[in-house]
């Protein structure tokens, strides 16, 4: 259903990411670990084309776009079919949470002014903010702008949520509220690329794990797999970082 | 010499008629070099090929030079081809029915425009990168963007030069009265030339002067501070 062929991307004559392929069924979790410097955030960041690989294809559901080529309409017309969720929340700090939320589903897809707002209020209450929607960015914790966050990339239902690291920049106590909102997404079936040090939600809700480094896939399976048995011995180096004994 | 306080205000009530042509010529001013400078500052910010070098280039020349020549420029070009240009173009209107006031909104307009148009380049670079990171991944068009994100979060940072602005284009409508608008100040000139009593003249027009500047002020920070409520930035 999505399909990424052999991405490489260059800033100048630096090539951090050495054709990187990836494919993800419907509703399917893939979480991408990996040292900083690895390539993973510029990774994702190429699929949504806010960077622009130097070569290489993506395919989402029938439509195929190669890396290079896209018009500006091909490359709007995939990122209406994904989502994306920030490590800064980047949210819009002149709109409210709802309006946040609304604004997607109004400026790009085409709702009604009512069935934007009756969304949104169904988002808000499943985020557990329903009393939150006129209070701005920065009224809200961290926690409660990264929820806003993600309750706006699936207003107005994506095949694929892309998330950015999404509880790097929280305090501690934060993380919690969020990766329940992204397990809850999980349930509703929505695809997801994750980008995250969080081990543990990598460990219990990907159905896929991925190690990068240096611009490659090092290693890919289950988690199961990756965490309990690494083959490589830089997943190892990395994980045993982790790993609480 | 005699100080007349009496004759401040005799002239203070003969010129106060003239405030609505003062701020009528500072306000459209204001509207059109607002309108033109976001125009500049967009096409410089987002580095439209061709344009946005011709516009530098521009608002460097403008910059350069004090607003009394721009406006000796207007004049001169508007007074030697403004017949040949409405005859060209068929139209009925000729030099002389020009209000002269049109003339002056140009060249304030053009002093707004360069003053604006940095105004609010500086105000772009203050919004973050994310923003626009935000709106592309929703898949929000370039204008869409501008509209709904770049324009809105510009405003409240911009607002304080913006006013400051309006003050700057009040007190150049002064200037006006060197293409024969009768405005505050050439009315203050006029009051005097029968008794010669200038420095009451130019007291009263300094007090006109000052109570326009001081509402505005006052009217700029009710502004900012409903503004800064939903723009706290985070």
């Amino acid at each position: 259903m999505i399909e990424v062929k052999d991405v490489h991307k260059s800033f100048n004559d630096n090539e951090v990411i050495k054709g990187v392929s990836l494919s993800l069924n419907e509703g399917e979790v893939v979480t991408i670990l990996g040292p900083s410097g690895s390539g993973k955030t510029t990774f994702l960041r190429c699929l949504n084309f806010l960077e622009i690989a130097d070569s290489g294809s993506i395919t989402i559901n029938d439509q195929k776009v190669t890396f290079g080529e896209a018009s500006v309409d091909e490359v709007l017309q995939l990122r209406r079919k994904m989502g994306m969720v920030f490590q800064n929340y980047a949210l819009f700090l002149n709109k409210t949470a709802k309006q946040n939320i609304m604004e997607p589903m109004i400026l790009v897809h085409g709702y009604s002014q009512q069935q934007a707002e009756e969304r949104a209020e169904t988002l808000l209450q499943a985020i557990g903010l329903p009393e939150h929607g006129n209070y701005y960015p920065s009224q809200l914790s961290g926690g409660q702008k990264q929820r806003i966050g993600i309750a706006r990339a699936l207003a107005v239902h994506p095949t694929v949520l892309l998330f950015d690291e999404p509880t790097a920049a929280l305090d501690p106590e934060l993380v919690g509220e969020v990766l329940k909102v992204m397990k809850a997404v999980k349930a509703a079936g929505v695809a997801m690329i994750v980008v995250t040090h969080e081990m543990q939600f990598a460990y219990e809700v990907s159905d896929r794990v991925i190690f990068m480094a240096d611009g490659v896939i090092v290693e890919e399976g289950s988690p199961q797999q990756i965490f309990e048995h690494p083959k490589e011995s830089r997943t190892q180096a990395f994980l045993d970082r982790f790993t609480v004994h | 010499m005699n100080f007349d306080i009496g004759f401040i205000f005799q002239v203070v009530s003969q010129i106060v008629r003239y405030v609505p042509v003062t701020i009528y010529m500072a306000f459209v001013s204001l509207i059109i070099g607002g309108a033109l400078g976001l125009a500049v500052a967009l096409v410089r910010y987002y580095k439209v090929p061709i344009l946005s070098q011709l516009f530098s280039t521009l608002i460097t020349m403008l910059k350069g030079v004090p607003l009394i020549l721009v406006f000796l420029v207007v004049f001169l070009i508007a007074s030697q081809n403004f017949n040949h240009l409405a005859k060209a173009m068929g139209w009925q209107i000729r030099y002389g029915d020009l209000p002269m006031s049109a003339l002056a909104i140009i060249g304030l307009s053009l002093m707004a425009m360069v003053g604006l148009s940095e105004a609010f380049r500086g105000a772009f670079e203050s919004v973050k990168q994310v923003q626009f990171d935000a709106a592309r991944s929703l898949g929000m068009t370039k204008m869409q963007t501008i509209r709904r994100v770049l324009i809105p979060q510009t405003l409240p940072v911009a607002l304080p030069m913006i006013i400051n602005m309006l003050i700057n284009l009040i007190k150049g409508t002064a200037i006006a009265s060197l293409v024969s608008v009768v405005e505050i100040f050439s009315a203050a000139t006029q009051a005097a030339s029968s008794n010669y009593k200038y420095f009451e003249a130019y007291i009263a027009a300094a007090m006109i002067y000052w109570l326009m500047t001081i509402v505005i002020e006052r009217g700029a920070v009710l502004l900012e501070s409903r503004m800064d409520k939903s723009l706290r930035r985070s």
